[in-house]
């Protein structure tokens, strides 16, 4: 090699590790990088030495830019799971060129569309083996995303000249319409989570109790292992579920507590007339019936009477299970409380940790409860 | 069918497409049918697939896909083999299996005709234009059949929505005006794939299709997304009226009126988007506000304002925790959304709460409340040029104007939609005009 064709492959490179610090993130958590697709197609491209020194600039580059963005995505397991998949890519593609046919010939590209494939599910393999996945990773949101990954991949890999810049296109679209997506979820769960807050600030329910009972049923959803978007919408119920609050007059309001069922009808209005989702509507609205108990019900009741009773005291939380234990006897939601319960004890932090989630506000917040309070206590006077 | 029902217009252009066909067929050469049908199913399959933004003429993949068949077609089989495909592809860009399962039969003929015929003047602009230059093929003759196909397109679509919608041809052409990049974009993509097909044969066009296809999945649960927060913000309109049901329907005007000036000042759509939701929620402080409080007659003790203080300021601690609410944080503190004269920014943050600002004083005024009736437009705007400059910023007040007056609407005495009845009836002038002070019997008589 030349000079000048290191020089060019530590430019690909470097290339190449500015798209691996480039991730598509999934709908609903977890995220794959982007150059997967590149590495693959210049393992096809090259041979087997000049994909070694590619890789060598493209893992530096991508360390150098995720270290100056400031942001924890490298690890050094992230980096190791790295450094295996594109060597399993890199020996995928020396077994794939000793057979490919010569370039413009019959056959050529199908065998390249199938060697391709094969690098490809060496790498992706080696990444999804050993690489690091969240609790929301789900193989449903995974699985259209390597499908893009791989088919861009092979349109990088097979085209030549100036053809090879469009081939970039649609990976590119993939990777802006799944950004386009993350952007459109963040508003709306924080707009979501404004919305539950809102009973909070004007004095109806415990400051955080939506944001707590959020991270309680989120949990119990994971270990019961609900479905991604029925675990999604008991979080959302959860977070909604007293919103109805604000509809009810101040003279009809009893206490906050989910069994309140002027709350959850109210809640369930709101929700229906203004179009929202119509599973969360029925959830808020199922709540109002004492006895209607089904898998998701049992979470909602158990997280938000759990965070009733322990509240941002996790002391309090073995006395609330024993409380939740003798209310649970003889029905549905009596397995729920044996899940939280096991939550509990398996970690030690699982409180505090859904306690510091519930505690979106300021000082502010304590503040204008005290003044409240303080009216309230001179007006009784 | 109901052949009597066919509008003269739709028969008339069904009829020039199959004389278009048959002319083809005669004069020029056999398109290769297998090629022909891959075309034209993933023409069919595209088009039934598109996800459509709301309310707005859009220029779909399909059309990529075209300008892709012609330049393959014309590249491999020959130019005189393109006109008779270029018709038959678009023929199958026209055929929407909805709207065939609702039986408009008379829009089923007019989009199966004027798809075909754009396609096919396309065909033959490609066909007319290629060779007349080295390398015409690979740019200059595609692009003459993206000029072809959007000259004819749109010179059937301005007839059409005066015949069938009443719409002027000047207003169809304002609906299709902001579309015409897409003609350009997709047309430089269908040389693209037509390109990369000659490249690496049909091949190539599922490994560009699977990709496009998860977008369009993930566009679509985008727009479903949108869609949901959309009714999220609607949540929150619903808990401020329940709360002070006496301003029903003020948020929904508020944003109206706010996109009026937006649109008027030139905001990008994605600006008027920002914009009508922080108009929609610019009342979101009175949720954390007791609601004792927020309807007590009297005046407040200074320790009930210190309550409802302090509630404002956590109310703005969480709006500016959410990134699209931010801009709300002026309008909803009251601390900034009023103009100061000297004091002017022209960022768009800025500009979002001066219109805001504007907006609620004006819906503020032509409303009936508690304290108040409605004020007549014509009042309701001396006040706001009165205090333009001083209080409002006068480029939102003049917007303002200009967009009510016109679209020709009234708001005011004896116009209001959502009238409240209230036990005692409010008297006709009084204080509470949005900040505006006391308005007095001569001021109205004045104005």
């Amino acid at each position: 090699m030349s000079a000048t064709d290191v020089s060019l492959l530590v430019a690909l490179g470097a290339l190449v590790g500015v798209t691996l610090t480039l991730r598509i993130q999934l709908p609903r958590g977890g995220s794959i990088p982007m150059g997967h697709a590149v590495v693959i197609a210049v393992a096809f491209q090259l041979s087997f030495a000049p994909f070694v020194l590619v890789c060598a600039s493209a893992l530096t580059t991508a360390l150098v830019v995720s270290g100056a963005r400031g942001r924890n995505e490298w690890s050094g397991r992230d980096a190791v799971v790295a450094v295996l998949g594109m060597a399993a890519a890199g020996l995928a593609a020396v077994a794939v060129h000793r057979h490919l046919p010569v370039r413009g010939s019959d056959g050529w590209a199908q065998a390249s569309l199938l060697g391709v494939m094969a690098i490809g599910s060496a790498h992706v393999t080696v990444d999804l083996a050993l690489g690091r996945r969240s609790a929301a990773w789900s193989w449903r949101a995974a699985a259209p995303v390597y499908a893009a990954l791989i088919s861009s991949a092979a349109l990088i890999a097979m085209a030549t000249g100036w053809l090879l810049v469009f081939a970039a296109l649609p990976l590119m679209i993939t990777w802006y319409s799944f950004e386009r997506y993350a952007a459109a979820r963040r508003t709306y769960e924080q707009t979501i989570q404004a919305l539950g807050i809102v009973p909070e600030l004007a004095g109806h329910v415990a400051i955080g109790h939506g944001e707590r009972t959020a991270a309680y049923a989120r949990a119990l959803a994971i270990a019961v292992e609900l479905p991604p978007e029925r675990r999604e919408h008991v979080v959302i119920a959860a977070r909604l579920h007293h919103v109805g609050h604000v509809a009810v007059p101040d003279c009809e309001e009893t206490r906050p507590s989910i069994e309140d069922s002027l709350v959850a009808t109210a809640s369930a209005k709101i929700l229906r007339v203004s179009g929202f989702l119509p599973e969360i509507a029925d959830l808020v609205e199922a709540l109002a019936a004492p006895d209607a108990d089904d898998a998701i019900l049992a979470i909602l009741r158990v997280a938000s009477a759990f965070d009733d009773l322990v509240g941002e005291a996790p002391d309090r939380a073995r006395g609330a299970l024993a409380i939740l234990d003798g209310r649970a006897e003889g029905r549905a939601w009596s397995r729920v409380v044996d899940t939280l319960r096991s939550l509990v004890e398996t970690d030690a932090a699982f409180v505090e940790s859904a306690i510091a989630e519930g505690a979106p506000l300021t000082a502010a917040a304590a503040a204008a409860h005290t003044a409240r309070a303080t009216v309230a206590a001179g007006a009784t006077a | 069918m109901n052949l009597r029902r066919l509008p003269a217009f739709e028969i008339a252009l069904t009829s020039l497409f199959f004389v278009a066909v048959a002319i083809a067929a005669l004069a020029g050469g056999r398109p290769p049918w297998a090629v022909l049908a891959l075309f034209a199913g993933l023409v069919f399959a595209t088009e039934n697939a598109a996800v459509m933004m709301p309310s707005s003429i859009t220029v779909s993949p399909g059309f990529m896909l075209e300008i892709a068949a012609v330049t393959v077609l014309a590249d491999a089989y020959g130019t005189s083999t393109v006109a008779l495909a270029a018709l038959l592809i678009g023929a199958a860009e026209g055929l929407r299996v909805k709207i065939l399962r609702q039986r408009r039969w008379s829009l089923v003929a007019f989009n199966f005709s004027q798809f075909a015929l754009s396609s096919g003047a396309a065909g033959l602009a490609f066909s007319a234009t290629n060779g007349a230059a080295p390398g015409a093929s690979v740019v200059f003759a595609p692009l003459a059949a993206v000029c072809a196909y959007a000259v004819v397109n749109i010179g059937l679509l301005l007839p059409y929505g005066e015949l069938r919608y009443d719409q002027s041809p000047r207003a169809t052409w304002n609906d299709i005006r902001p579309a015409l990049p897409n003609f350009v974009a997709f047309g430089l993509l269908g040389i693209l794939v037509g390109r990369m097909y000659l490249e690496l044969g049909a091949l190539a066009l599922p490994l560009i299709l699977v990709p496009a296809a998860i977008a369009r999945a993930t566009f679509s649960s985008y727009l479903d997304l949108r869609r949901a927060h959309d009714a999220a913000v609607s949540v929150f309109v619903r808990a401020i009226e329940a709360k002070d049901r006496y301003t029903a329907g003020h948020s929904e005007r508020v944003a109206k009126f706010a996109v009026y000036i937006g649109e008027e000042m030139a905001f990008t759509p994605a600006q008027l988007e920002h914009l009508r939701y922080a108009a929609l929620m610019h009342d979101i402080g009175k949720l954390a506000v007791p609601s004792s409080l927020l309807n007590k007659p009297g005046k407040l003790t200074p320790e009930e304002y210190d309550v409802v203080r302090r509630h404002n300021d956590v109310c703005i601690d969480i709006l500016t925790r959410v990134d699209f609410l931010r801009s709300t944080v002026p309008a909803a503190s009251d601390k900034h959304a009023h103009f100061a004269a000297g004091d002017e920014r022209d960022d768009i943050e800025a500009l979002e709460a001066y219109a805001i600002a504007v907006c609620d004083a004006f819906d503020a005024m032509t409303s009936t409340r508690s304290y108040r009736k409605a004020l007549s437009q014509t009042v309701a705007f001396a006040e706001l040029r009165d205090k333009s400059g001083s209080q409002f910023h006068p480029a939102s007040v003049e917007a303002l104007i200009r967009a009510i007056e016109k679209r020709g609407e009234h708001y005011g005495d004896g116009f209001e939609e959502d009238v409240e009845h209230f036990a005692v009836a409010p008297p006709v002038v009084g204080v509470g005009s949005a900040g505006l002070g006391d308005l007095l019997v001569e001021d109205v008589a004045s104005a």
